[in-house]
C-alpha cells in the first residue's frame, strides 16, 4: 500500500494534464502523454526483486488512471441504445450454457459494457508487455503475457496457448512457464461439477 | 407463478404444430454440443463459431481506444481477444446462473451479472457497472418520453398497429415456451429437446421474430404480460440490433415488477 501511495502522486500530476486532453476525445495529445508515462513507468527490469515491486506499483497506478477514465466515460454516456458490441451475440453466448433459462433484457446491455472494459483492460496490459519488448505491434504473445501476469485472468489460461510466448522472448517464455503453476485444472473441473449438479435437479 | 403456468402448460400441449418443431429441436440438439466440443468441423460449424465470437471490427475498435495511434494490432491478437471475450461472458454467466439456482429464480438479471463479477475477482468492474446501471434506468424513464419523437419509433408504432394479427401467434409461441419449462424440470432429455427450439425459428423467419417482439412490447403493461415479455425475450435469441435496443428500453419496467413480485 505504502509504495503504491508513493507512486500515484506523480501519476496524478500527469493525470491533471490528462483530463483536458481527454476532452478532445482521444486526440494524439493524450496518447503521447500516455506513451511518455508508459515509457517512464515500465523500464526494462534486469533484477527480479525490486523491479517487480516497482513494476507492480506502476501497473497499479496505470490501472487507477484507467478506471478513473472508465468512470468519466460512464458519466458522459447519454445513449444506452447504441452499444459497441451486438447484444444479440452476447445473448447467444449466454444461452450457450444450457442451464441458463431466462435472461433479463438489461443483462446483455450491462454485459456489453463489462466486455468493453474487459477488452480495454486486457489490451492495456498486453500493450505494456509489447512496449517492454520495444514493439509497436500488439501480438498474441502480449495478450498471453498479460493473462499470465494477472490472477483475475486465470480462467483464460486455457484460451491463450502457452506456445506463443516461445516466439516472443525468454521473459515471456518464463511467464508462460509460470502459468502452469497456477492450479487451473481444479477450476476447470468446477464447471463440470456444476454442470452435473444442474442436470440432476432437472 | 404456478397458477398461471398450469393453464399455459395445458393449452400448448393440445397444439399439433408444436410437435414438429420439437422434433426439429431434437435433431438440432446434438450437433451444437458436438460442434462446441470439437470447435472445428464443417462450414455450418464455422458459421456457428463466428456466431460464438464478438465481431472482430467491434473488438478492434474498442482495443484502439486504449492504444496509442501508432500502435498496430496483429490479427492473431484480435482473434485471441475475441476468444477471451466469449470465455469471459460464459465464465460470468455460469457464476450468475448458479446464484439464480441457489435462490430458485429463473431469470438472470443485471444484478446477478454484477454480483458474479465481484465474486470472480472483477472488483474494479462493479462500481462502474453499478453507475452505468443506475444511469441506464434513469435514461429508460426519459426514453419513455422520447418514444413519440423519433420517426423510427413511429415505424415501431406502425408495427404495433398489427398487434391484433400477431397476438394470437404470439400467444401460441409463448405458451410452448412456458410449457417447455416444466418439461425441463421433469427430465434432462426433454430439457435438451426444448431449449434449442428458439434457434431454428430465427433462421426461418426474422420478420416473424420482429413481429413477435413488438407484440411482446405491447403486452408489457400487465404482470401476465410481464411473463410473456420474459418468454419472448428468451425466444428472441437472434434479432436485429434495433429490436434489441427497443427491447432494452421497453422491458425494464416489467422486470422491475417481476422483481417486486419476487
Amino acid at each position: 500500500m505504502e509504495p503504491n501511495s508513493s507512486i500515484p502522486p506523480p501519476v496524478m500530476g500527469a493525470a491533471v494534464a490528462y483530463p483536458p486532453a481527454a476532452g478532445a476525445a482521444y486526440s494524439a495529445g493524450p496518447y503521447a502523454h500516455a506513451h511518455a508515462a508508459l515509457g517512464a513507468l515500465y523500464p526494462p527490469p534486469p533484477a527480479p526483486g525490486p523491479p517487480s515491486s516497482h513494476q507492480g506499483g506502476a501497473a497499479a497506478a496505470q490501472l487507477q488512471l484507467f478506471w478513473a477514465e472508465q468512470y468519466r466515460e460512464i458519466e458522459a454516456t447519454t445513449d444506452f441504445k447504441n452499444h459497441n458490441l451486438p447484444l444479440a451475440r452476447i445473448k447467444k453466448i449466454m444461452k450457450a450454457d444450457e442451464d441458463v433459462r431466462m435472461i433479463a433484457a438489461e443483462a446483455p446491455v450491462v454485459f456489453a459494457r463489462a466486455c468493453e472494459m474487459f477488452i480495454l483492460e486486457l489490451t492495456h496490459r498486453g500493450w505494456a508487455h509489447a512496449e517492454e519488448n520495444k514493439r509497436r505491434t500488439l501480438q498474441k504473445s502480449d495478450i498471453a503475457a498479460a493473462v499470465a501476469r494477472t490472477e483475475v485472468f486465470d480462467f483464460l489460461v486455457d484460451i491463450v496457448p502457452r506456445d506463443e510466448p516461445r516466439d516472443a522472448d525468454p521473459a515471456a517464455a518464463a511467464m508462460g512457464a509460470a502459468a502452469p503453476g497456477i492450479p487451473q485444472h481444479p477450476a476447470a473441473a468446477d464447471p463440470t461439477t456444476m454442470g452435473y449438479y444442474y442436470v440432476q435437479p432437472q | 407463478m404456478n397458477n398461471p403456468q398450469n393453464p399455459k402448460a395445458s393449452a400448448p400441449c393440445t397444439l399439433p404444430p408444436e410437435l414438429p418443431k420439437e422434433a426439429v429441436a431434437t435433431d438440432e440438439a446434438p450437433p451444437p454440443m458436438g460442434n462446441n466440443n470439437n470447435t472445428e468441423s464443417a462450414t455450418a460449424t464455422m458459421v456457428r463459431e463466428q456466431d460464438r465470437l464478438m465481431p472482430v471490427a467491434n473488438v478492434s475498435r474498442i482495443m484502439r481506444q486504449v492504444l496509442p495511434p501508432y500502435a498496430k494490432i496483429s490479427d492473431d491478437a484480435k482473434e485471441v481477444i475475441q476468444e477471451c471475450v466469449s470465455e469471459f461472458i460464459s465464465f460470468v454467466t455460469g457464476e450468475a446462473n448458479e446464484r439464480c439456482h441457489t435462490e430458485r429464480r429463473k431469470t438472470v438479471t443485471s444484478e446477478d451479472i454484477v454480483w458474479a463479477m465481484s465474486r470472480l475477482g472483477f472488483d474494479d468492474y462493479v462500481a462502474p457497472l453499478g453507475a452505468f446501471l443506475q444511469r441506464m434506468r434513469d435514461d429508460s424513464d426519459h426514453g419513455g418520453e422520447e418514444r413519440g419523437g423519433p420517426a423510427g419509433r413511429g415505424g415501431s408504432r406502425r408495427g404495433s398497429s398489427s398487434l391484433p394479427l400477431h397476438c394470437p401467434q404470439q400467444m401460441h409461441h409463448l405458451h410452448p415456451a412456458v410449457c417447455r419449462r416444466p418439461h425441463q424440470s421433469v427430465s434432462p432429455a426433454a430439457g435438451y429437446a426444448v431449449r434449442p427450439v428458439p434457434r431454428p425459428m430465427p433462421a426461418s423467419g426474422y420478420r416473424m421474430q420482429g413481429g413477435d417482439h413488438r407484440s411482446v412490447g405491447g403486452v408489457a403493461p400487465c404482470s401476465y404480460g410481464g411473463a410473456l415479455v420474459q418468454a419472448g425475450g428468451t425466444q428472441h435469441v437472434v434479432g436485429f440490433h434495433d429490436d434489441e435496443a427497443s427491447s432494452s428500453s421497453e422491458n425494464p419496467p416489467p422486470e422491475g415488477r417481476a422483481a417486486g413480485s419476487n
